[in-house]
This record gives C-alpha cells, sequence and structure tokens, in this order.
C-alpha cells in the first residue's frame, strides 16, 4: 500500500498549491536631522548632491489583490490589480506633519496575462516604467509614462523585454487645466548575454487644436517674452494702445507635442563589478498653458504656447556598484550630466536654461554582518546659461553683474555658477546584512556641505528687503548637519 | 556613602550591569533527541517554465547549517530524483511523500518556494517570494508539520529573477525554517 501513497495523494489533493491572495509592499524614508544653522535639515537644495541627507520623509504603500493568481507551469490567464498611495509628510518628521493632503494615489492599473496571447501583460491604468535608478541620486533618466493613464501590453521573457503603450496624459501634466494630451510609446531590452543588457525607448505626446477649448494650446499674439517675465504684456498694450485695452488680442488656438528618447547600457558580473547601469536620455516639454496678469482691475489671460516649446533637455547618467574587498568593503560610483535649454528664453536664468554635472561616490565598509561604516563624498558644478542667478554673499541682494544694483535686471544673484561639495560619514546599523543597498538600514549620519552660494540650503533667512531691515542675513558657506534616520523597502 | 560618590560609581555600576548581563544563559537550541538525518529538498517553480528547478546555493548551506546546529544531518537528494516528480505533482503532500519513499532517513524537510514580481516601486524591483516548508517523519510523511510564509524582496535590477530573489529571501527562510524544526524536535524530545 505504502507505495501508492504519492499516487493516491496525487489524485485527491487540489491541483495547485496557491489560492487567490494579495500583498502590501512599500518604502520609507524618514528622520530627523537638527539644523543649529537655520536650516530646514536637509544638507543642500536637492539630491544632484546624493539622495543621501538631501531628500525628505517620504512614505509608500503598495497594494496588490491577485484576483486569479498566477500559476506556476501553466499558460492559465491571470489578473491582478494595484493600487499605490504614496507622500512626501511624516508625523514629526516636516512641516506637514504627516497630513494626508501630502499624499495621493500616484498609481492604480488591472494586470492582465495570458489573454488573448499567452506570456503578454495587458494593462490598464497608470503605466509607469523605467530601466532602472541611479540610486545614489534616486533619479530615473529613463523613466517614461510616468504621466500616462492608458493601456499597455508588456513580454518580459527570457532576454527580451518589449513594453508598448498609449494612453492621454493630459491629467497629470495639466492638471485642472485639462486637456487631451495623446501619448504613445515603448521600450526594448535586450540582454545579449548574461552581464550585457540594452535598451532603447521613448514617449511621444500631441495635444491637439480645440478651437473653443480655453485650456486647449493657443497664443496670444505679439507678446514679448521680456514683457512677458516681467508681467507687463496687458501694461505695454496699454501704452500702445491707451484707448482699447479692452481690444487686448484674442488667443490664436494652435497644437502642441513633446517627446523623449532614451536609451541604457547595463553590464557586469565579472571581477569586482556587481553591475553598471547607463542612462542617457533626450527630451523636449509640452509648452506652458497661460499665465494672469491683472491691469487696471481687469485680469488678463495670456496664452504662452510658443513662448515656452523649446524647452529641451539632455540627461546623461551612470552607476557602478563594485565589491572593493568582497564581504568588507563595497563602493558605489555615479555620474550625472544635464543640459537644459530653452530656446525662447536668452535673458533670463531659469531651470529650463542650465548645465550641470555631478559625482557622488560612496563607500561602505562592514564591521560586522550588521554593523557598517558609510562615507560618502560628492562634488556638483551648476552653470546658468542666462547669467547670475546665485548669490555668493549676505548683501548679494543689492548686487548683480559687477556688484551694481539693478532693479530692473533679470539676474537673481551675483554668480552665474554655484559649486557644491558635501561629505558625509557615520554608522549604519544593517539587520538584513551585508550590501550598500541592504535595507532597512537605521542610519547616525554626519554631513558637512561646502558651497559658493551663500546659505545653500532650505532655510528661513530674508529674501526680501524689506525682511532685511528687521532681519540682518548674515554669511556661511559651510553647513552641519547630524542625522538619525531609517529607510526601508518592505 | 557621600553622595557625589555615589553618582561617580552610578556609570560603573551601569556598566558592570550590562556586562554581567551579557554572561546571562541564552535560550539554546533546541537539539534532536538523538542524531538523526533528514532528507532535504529545497525547490523553486518557475513562473514561465514548467519543470520544477533547485533553489540558489546559498539557502542550501544554510539549511544545512541549521540542521547542524541541531545534530540533525543533512543527506541531499539529486535533483533528477525529483525534479520530474515535484513538476507533475505540484501539491506539498505529494511532495513530502515521495521525497520520503525515495529515501531512507529519520526525517524529510521540503522547502518549496515561488517567486512573483509585483512592480517597479521606488527604483527597485519589488518581488514576492511563497514559501511552504514541510518537516515530516520519514516513515509517516502524511504527518507532516507545515509552515507557509511569504517573504518580501526588494532587488535592485531587471536581470535580477526568481533565483536571486529567492536568494535575497534566504536570511528570511533560513529563520522560519529553524522555527519550524524547534516546533518538531521540541515535540520529539518530550515524548
Amino acid at each position: 500500500m505504502k507505495p501508492l501513497l504519492p499516487a493516491l495523494l496525487l489524485l485527491i489533493a487540489p491541483a495547485t498549491a496557491h489560492a487567490v491572495g494579495g500583498d502590501v509592499g512599500g518604502y520609507l524614508r524618514l528622520g530627523t536631522r537638527p539644523d543649529f544653522q537655520g536650516g530646514d535639515g536637509r544638507l543642500g537644495y536637492w539630491n544632484l548632491y546624493g539622495r543621501l541627507l538631501n531628500e525628505g520623509p517620504w512614505a509608500t504603500l503598495d497594494l496588490r489583490l491577485d484576483l486569479l493568481e498566477q500559476q506556476p507551469g501553466t499558460q492559465a490567464p491571470w489578473t491582478s490589480v494595484h493600487m499605490r498611495v504614496e507622500g512626501g509628510s511624516l508625523g514629526n518628521a516636516d512641516s506637514g506633519s504627516g497630513g494626508l493632503d501630502a499624499f495621493r494615489i500616484s498609481q492604480a492599473y488591472v494586470q492582465a496575462g495570458n489573454v488573448l496571447l499567452d506570456d503578454v501583460i495587458w494593462q490598464v491604468g497608470t503605466l509607469d516604467f523605467y530601466f532602472g535608478d541611479l540610486g545614489l541620486y534616486d533619479m530615473r533618466p529613463t523613466e517614461i509614462f510616468y504621466d500616462t493613464m492608458g493601456a499597455s501590453a508588456m513580454v518580459d521573457r527570457g532576454r527580451v523585454q518589449l513594453l508598448l503603450g498609449a494612453g492621454d496624459s493630459g491629467y497629470n501634466l495639466k492638471l485642472d487645466e485639462y486637456s487631451t494630451v495623446l501619448t504613445g510609446g515603448g521600450a526594448l531590452r535586450l540582454r545579449l548575454f548574461d552581464g550585457l543588457e540594452l535598451g532603447i525607448g521613448g514617449q511621444a505626446n500631441y495635444e491637439p487644436k480645440v478651437v473653443g477649448n480655453r485650456f486647449a494650446p493657443h497664443q496670444t499674439p505679439d507678446v514679448d517674452y521680456q514683457d512677458w517675465l516681467r508681467g507687463q504684456v496687458v501694461l505695454r498694450y496699454a501704452q500702445q494702445h491707451p484707448n482699447n485695452v479692452l481690444d487686448f488680442p484674442n488667443p490664436v488656438p494652435t497644437d502642441a507635442s513633446s517627446y523623449k528618447a532614451m536609451a541604457y547600457l547595463g553590464f557586469g558580473g565579472f571581477g569586482p563589478v556587481i553591475w553598471n547601469n547607463a542612462f542617457l536620455s533626450y527630451s523636449k516639454e509640452l509648452p506652458q498653458g497661460s499665465t494672469t496678469e491683472t491691469y487696471d482691475g481687469v485680469d488678463y489671460t495670456i496664452y504662452v504656447a510658443s513662448l515656452t516649446d523649446q524647452r529641451t533637455a539632455l540627461l546623461i547618467g551612470d552607476e557602478i556598484q563594485l565589491h572593493i574587498v568582497p564581504g568588507v568593503l563595497d563602493l558605489v560610483a555615479s555620474g550625472l550630466y544635464g543640459d537644459h535649454r530653452d530656446g525662447d528664453n536668452n535673458i533670463a536664468p531659469s531651470d529650463y536654461d542650465r548645465r550641470y554635472w555631478s559625482t557622488v561616490t560612496r563607500l561602505q565598509a562592514y564591521a560586522t554582518q550588521t554593523v557598517h561604516l558609510l562615507a560618502e563624498t560628492s562634488y556638483a558644478n551648476e552653470w546658468s546659461r542666462n547669467g547670475n542667478r546665485y548669490r555668493e554673499h549676505a548683501d548679494s541682494i543689492f548686487a548683480n553683474t559687477g556688484g551694481v544694483p539693478d532693479t530692473l535686471g533679470l539676474e537673481t544673484g551675483d554668480s552665474d555658477t554655484r559649486r557644491t561639495w558635501q561629505g558625509k560619514a557615520g554608522v549604519v546599523l544593517s539587520p538584513m546584512g551585508r550590501g550598500v543597498f541592504t535595507r532597512p538600514s537605521l542610519r547616525l549620519l554626519y554631513g558637512l556641505q561646502y558651497s559658493n552660494q551663500n546659505n545653500a540650503f532650505g532655510n528661513s533667512f530674508v529674501e526680501t528687503l524689506d525682511q532685511y531691515s528687521d532681519f540682518q542675513s548674515v554669511e556661511q558657506h559651510w553647513h552641519h548637519v547630524v542625522a538619525i534616520e531609517t529607510e526601508a523597502w518592505f | 556613602m557621600p553622595t557625589s560618590l555615589l553618582r561617580r560609581l552610578l556609570p560603573l555600576l551601569f556598566f558592570a550591569l550590562l556586562m554581567t548581563s551579557a554572561c546571562l544563559p541564552k535560550a539554546g537550541l533546541v537539539q534532536a533527541p538523538r542524531p538523526m538525518s533528514v532528507a532535504v529538498v529545497a525547490a523553486l517553480e518557475p513562473l514561465d517554465k514548467a519543470q520544477v528547478v533547485g533553489v540558489p546555493d546559498d539557502l542550501l548551506v544554510r539549511i544545512d547549517s541549521l540542521l547542524a546546529a541541531r545534530d540533525l544531518t543533512a543527506v541531499a537528494v539529486p535533483i533528477d530524483t525529483w525534479s520530474s516528480a515535484f513538476t507533475k505533482g505540484r501539491t506539498s503532500r505529494f511532495r513530502v511523500a515521495h521525497v520520503a519513499l525515495a529515501t531512507d532517513t529519520d526525517l524529510v524537510l521540503v522547502i518549496e518556494t515561488f517567486a512573483r514580481y509585483d512592480s517597479q516601486l521606488s527604483g527597485r524591483y519589488r518581488w514576492s517570494v511563497r514559501v511552504t516548508a514541510s518537516l515530516a517523519p520519514g516513515d509517516r510523511p502524511e504527518d507532516a508539520v507545515v509552515r507557509d510564509f511569504t517573504v518580501p524582496v526588494s532587488l535592485i535590477y531587471h536581470h535580477e529573477k526568481e533565483a536571486a530573489a529567492v536568494g535575497a529571501a534566504a536570511p528570511i527562510i533560513e529563520r522560519q525554517v529553524a522555527r519550524l524544526l524547534d516546533q518538531v524536535l521540541g515535540g520529539m524530545s518530550a515524548e
């Protein structure tokens, strides 16, 4: 009888061992960074200097419910519902005090597999996709469909990953000034052999001309760029047409487009190289909609499609992870180059007209399996293409080019370049063991920054002349922060 | 004793207390009542392939260490003796029975893993590794004690697939299997 037992069990047992279920995952980053220099607890302005100590709190809950679960070894249909809630405020960690108004449902979609076509995963809902991540920067240069609600089909088997998608990005890009933004695109990743991957992809957006829709792209005729920057378009028109201000020209409907092209190269698994990710993207932004000016108590809407339709961005990023001494010392090094251009704007500094490059290097030594020592250094150079943008001194509020006050000038500082160095070091408790990116980690860190910009961190110092009368500005280029923080994926 | 002297001694007393606490007896591992052999099979069910395969070596090494620490001797079961049967029979009861009949050991330990990709989450690739660990007497596989659990895993790279997910889950699987062993061995010791 005993030899027949397995066959008997096979007959009486259910066909699958896996029942309907779901899962909750997420991400959490929080901590405290007491700041005795008037800052808001971040070492520098943004994560161009490395994400560490430069990012605020963040929490994500990622929910999945399997309505029809995947069954290993079969081509049976399956389907699941996904929803993600995330936001940047946690109680006692920031000024938002963990308010739910800082959170949003950023992703929601339903997936179905092995329906109509075997091995194809259909997705309807949000479509966010990226080839990978620059972990030290928390940046994803090759991200597409972040703004899209639509449908996609993906095949991810063996050495090929292919994604095709289409939808509408209007609500994300234009919020309450919604206008349809048709979106299409895709991505292809090939693993040529174990240790080498290539990827290409892109996204194209088209916002059609719709006569009568005030949120569709329009251009108010004969608007001078400098007048628009200064908020003096209507004033100029009134000066030129003193008796006909109410005949301010009507906007002319037009269409608009934008795109993003991207490429990826990944290799590793040899010698001390764990993996190297290299990303490249080139994008053109969708034009802005409109701005409002008030003249003589009347609001005028200025449509600016043709004043904002030449904004492009080139991003190149690379990150390599190495075992320097296996089990003892690991290193991650990353670099980023960005070149943003605005073909319409040649007169005023802005985020759309700048060039920057940066490097970040992190060393992590393992004192024990769970106690690690971390050291990180970064250097960044940011250059404003359209003149001075950064204030180097406490009295820079009075100075522009050559130290000469220019109250009608468009510059916002006395230097066109910001140079920033940061160093960070501390102890990491890592209950899950070794690894630079092993989480959760509980960290006690000290961070130091030097910048040629005065008070180059989020602060509450004087910003205007009337504030200057009450609170004297201070000059400080060094910034220190001590942090107790934690980070976890779960 | 003057108060100032007491204040000076307080840190020393606290330090001494900490040091002596390190010498307090720790809860010991549950030992097998006698040296025993255990047939060990750890299987991975790929999502996109029909054939059930073995798990990464790191997990097997961890399991062997667990067993050795409890006076149990791991007996490896060649993959070609169970892979085909595990592919056809996908229930834990069948698999435990199959291994028990194919071997001649005191105990049978079968660990089944199934890794499922969830989503890209804050720069990582999130996986869920579902594990069923079954421990049974070699001569009574129907008496298996089963432990089901799911391990969340966040992998960094897209090329890291199911085997990497199971490898990343190995520390949690090791801990859960240790509890299963302690439960069963504790009961055997009490008999």
